[in-house]
């Protein structure tokens, strides 16, 4: 019996870092369209979650997003990453806007109540709703942007990735502290949701926008 | 001219008004959401009308107190192209809303769509916000469109006995009607299917999910309820189409073969009605709760208890049940099906019933069925399981070969002229063996054996879809397949390969 539980949890495990990388993909791509981080022209509208999204044609942008999903996805399935974060700068290299994504695993991971994952997959339509109205609660961005994405997770686990690199191609760099501080921020909570797959909040740090 | 809502609606029931707008007020600053008009309706359950109403007054309170929100509109017009008037609806943001009325040549409305404090950059979140609305029909359908007074859904006990008389109809006339099971069964066994969920479920609400699927109920309902009147006539009953004057022709027929799991039973089994009845009503509640795989078990394992029958309500519940699947938009092709049926001889309705009928009369364990039909049993629809660690190919087939792993079919090959010197028997046989790759494979084989002379023919005939795989050397490594890939596998895929072109 432990071992068939042991199973299911790996399973679960699985499945949530799969429905989380996905879901990570599809909010990136979102936002970069919402929030005008590229021209609007690059962006191609897909189906996801049974709902229209936009997702960027771009071959280098989407290369990037599905690199740094892959190489975390390892870290996603064992609980050790904190957070994601895709940090919106302008050009030199200046924090302007942070969106985090906190990620939690569940208290008791398991997938009976909801075996067929559509309440799962209503919170996280309400999830991409929800990046896409968040232009109000935010001020505009300046022209001339562009992002990267953080990943905080523990030491042990950022050097099991740099053993992992070297054979991905796909070096991951300690962020410097400029790049993370923001002075005066405001944080905006988006969205919160529960369940027993995954636990996941949205939130925006916002800094200053204007100057410098 | 625009249309507006005229102004002794609004001040009518001013303090509701109020409270109704402060909502809004709520929703729209508060919460941030994007508010349409149809979400609110829902919301406060009101009127459509009565929503678009205070989103209208909502958004002049705002441009008075200087709090812009954003406003979206549906506008309706006409238009003029080379194809002749062509009438457009559209949704259009403020900014656009001139510039779109200007486009058209009349405007008959402009109604206000959503209110938002966000600027939209496309109309994704408005379909977003009301997705999860529109699922809730029987909420929309009360709170907007044309009613009609007279048309209220049945209560249980009409329904309970419209179906008892359906029930001795089809016992008196399920001999003459043979023939037209494969095209009636289809149009009819989703109507019936419906009208029994009514009867097993509560009386609440109208059990159809779908509005589309309670105006078939309705329909059905006429078309039981003229079956009464005319009993055993082939005669066509008026009805608004052509196209369900079959279906009316076929009524009593179908009203054997239309309940795909009740009807077929009575129409073939005239030992114990009774008994029967029970039977199948359980087994009816049941499956119209469960998958239709879950359906196939249950008859099937009826099949082991009883065999010639029961295969034989297998076989029309089988075909009933597939036809059920298909969704009404098919049901045209059917109808015209039905009605280039009607023309056929009589002579081929024969053949069939004949076939049909002998076992019934043989002593013979061995059923007989034409080579079409044979291939209903083994392809049941494969639905998406959702934990399902075995490897793909293998769970769908499986279980409908599963519990007959020996049964025994045969057919008459009748040639054309109908000689029966030599008696070709194809016999499906299931065999086990192990493959080059070290798999075990059962396959299902139709070996034709004649009687005059003993030699058996092999004919592997689909063996593809009903092959089952296990591993036998090496211990299957049960891949933990996702629950969520299953159904979004597709959805990163298509990203891939959209991407590559």
């Amino acid at each position: 019996m432990a071992s068939s539980s042991i199973h299911q949890d790996i399973n679960v495990a699985q499945i949530a870092a799969d429905i989380v990388c996905e879901f990570l993909e599809v909010a990136f791509h979102q936002i970069l369209y919402i929030r005008q981080v590229y021209p609007p022209g690059i962006f191609q509208r897909r189906k996801k979650y049974n709902i229209p999204v936009q997702m960027s044609c771009h071959p280098d942008v989407n290369q990037y997003l599905q690199d740094t999903l892959q190489t975390i996805r390892p870290l996603v399935e064992k609980g050790e990453v904190e957070k994601v974060v895709l940090n919106v700068t302008n050009c030199q290299a200046r924090p302007l806007e942070r969106f985090v994504f906190e990620v939690t695993p569940p208290v008791q991971p398991s997938v009976n109540d909801d075996s067929y994952l559509l309440r799962l997959e209503q919170a996280l339509r309400a999830f991409v709703l929800k990046i896409n109205v968040c232009d109000s609660m935010l001020d505009t961005l300046p022209q001339d942007v562009t992002f990267s994405i953080h990943v905080y997770t523990q030491d042990s686990a950022a050097a099991s990735l740099e053993q992992q690199q070297l054979v991905q191609n796909f070096p991951w760099v300690e962020a410097d502290s400029d790049s993370l501080r923001m002075p005066n921020a405001r944080i905006i909570p988006l969205k919160t949701m529960t369940s027993n797959v995954i636990k996941m909040q949205l939130y925006v740090e916002e800094g200053d926008k204007t100057g410098r | 001219m625009g249309l507006f809502f005229p102004r002794k609606n609004k001040m009518a029931a001013s303090e509701v008004d109020g409270m109704y707008l402060e909502n809004l007020d709520e929703f729209v600053h508060d919460e941030g959401k994007v508010v349409t008009y149809k979400s609110l309706s829902h919301a406060l359950n009101v009127h459509v009308n009565q929503a678009k109403q205070m989103l209208f007054s909502f958004v002049e309170k705002s441009q008075k107190e200087k709090k812009p929100v954003h406003v979206t509109y549906l506008v309706n017009g006409r238009l003029k192209t080379e194809d002749g008037m062509m009438c457009k609806v559209c949704v259009a943001k403020e900014g656009n809303l001139e510039a779109v009325k200007s486009s058209l040549d009349t405007v008959s409305s402009v109604h206000v769509y959503s209110v938002q404090k966000a600027d939209l950059k496309d109309s994704n979140p408005l379909y977003m916000s009301d997705y999860d609305i529109n699922k809730n029909v029987q909420l929309s359908s009360s709170l907007s469109g044309v009613k009609c007074p007279q048309a209220q859904p049945r209560g249980s006990d009409e329904i309970d006995q419209l179906e008892e008389e359906k029930r001795l109809q089809v016992l008196s006339s399920s001999q003459a009607s043979s023939s037209k099971q494969p095209v009636t069964g289809k149009v009819q066994p989703k109507k019936e299917s419906q009208q029994l969920k009514a009867a097993s479920s509560t009386a609440s609400a109208p059990p159809p999910k779908t509005g589309k699927a309670k105006g078939q109920t309705t329909m059905a309902q006429m078309f039981t309820k003229k079956a009464t009147k005319e009993q055993e006539t082939g005669e066509t009953a008026k009805t608004d189409n052509g196209g369900k004057e079959n279906k009316d022709s076929k009524n009593v027929p179908t009203g054997g073969k239309a309940k795909p799991k009740m009807g077929g039973m009575m129409a073939f089994i005239n030992k114990n009605p009774t008994v029967k009845c029970s039977d199948s009503s359980k087994e009816l509640s049941k499956p119209s709760e469960q998958k239709n795989g879950k359906q196939e078990k249950k008859i099937k394992q009826e099949e082991n208890t009883k065999k010639e029958t029961s295969k034989k309500t297998n076989k029309t519940s089988a075909k009933g049940k597939e036809d059920a699947r298909k969704s009404g938009a098919k049901s045209k092709k059917i109808k015209d099906m039905s009605s280039s049926d009607e023309d056929e001889d009589l002579a081929p309705k024969k053949k069939k019933r004949r076939r049909i009928q002998q076992p019934e009369s043989s002593s013979s364990s061995e059923e007989e069925m034409s080579e079409d039909e044979i291939v209903i049993p083994p392809t049941p629809p494969p639905e998406p399981r959702a934990l399902s660690p075995s490897p793909p190919p293998s769970p769908e087939p499986s279980p409908p070969p599963s519990p007959q792993p020996d049964t025994k079919k045969t057919t008459k090959a009748v040639n054309g002229a109908g000689e029966k010197r030599r008696k070709h028997k194809r016999v499906l046989k299931s065999k086990q063996f192990v493959n080059e790759d070290g798999f075990m494979v059962t396959e299902k084989v139709w070996e034709s054996e004649s009687t005059d002379a003993s030699d058996v023919e092999e004919d592997k005939v689909k063996p593809a879809k009903t092959t089952t795989q296990t591993k036998q050397p090496s211990p299957e490594k049960k891949k933990a397949s996702p629950v969520g890939k299953s159904t979004k596998q597709a959805g990163i895929m298509s990203f891939f390969k959209k991407k590559a072109a």
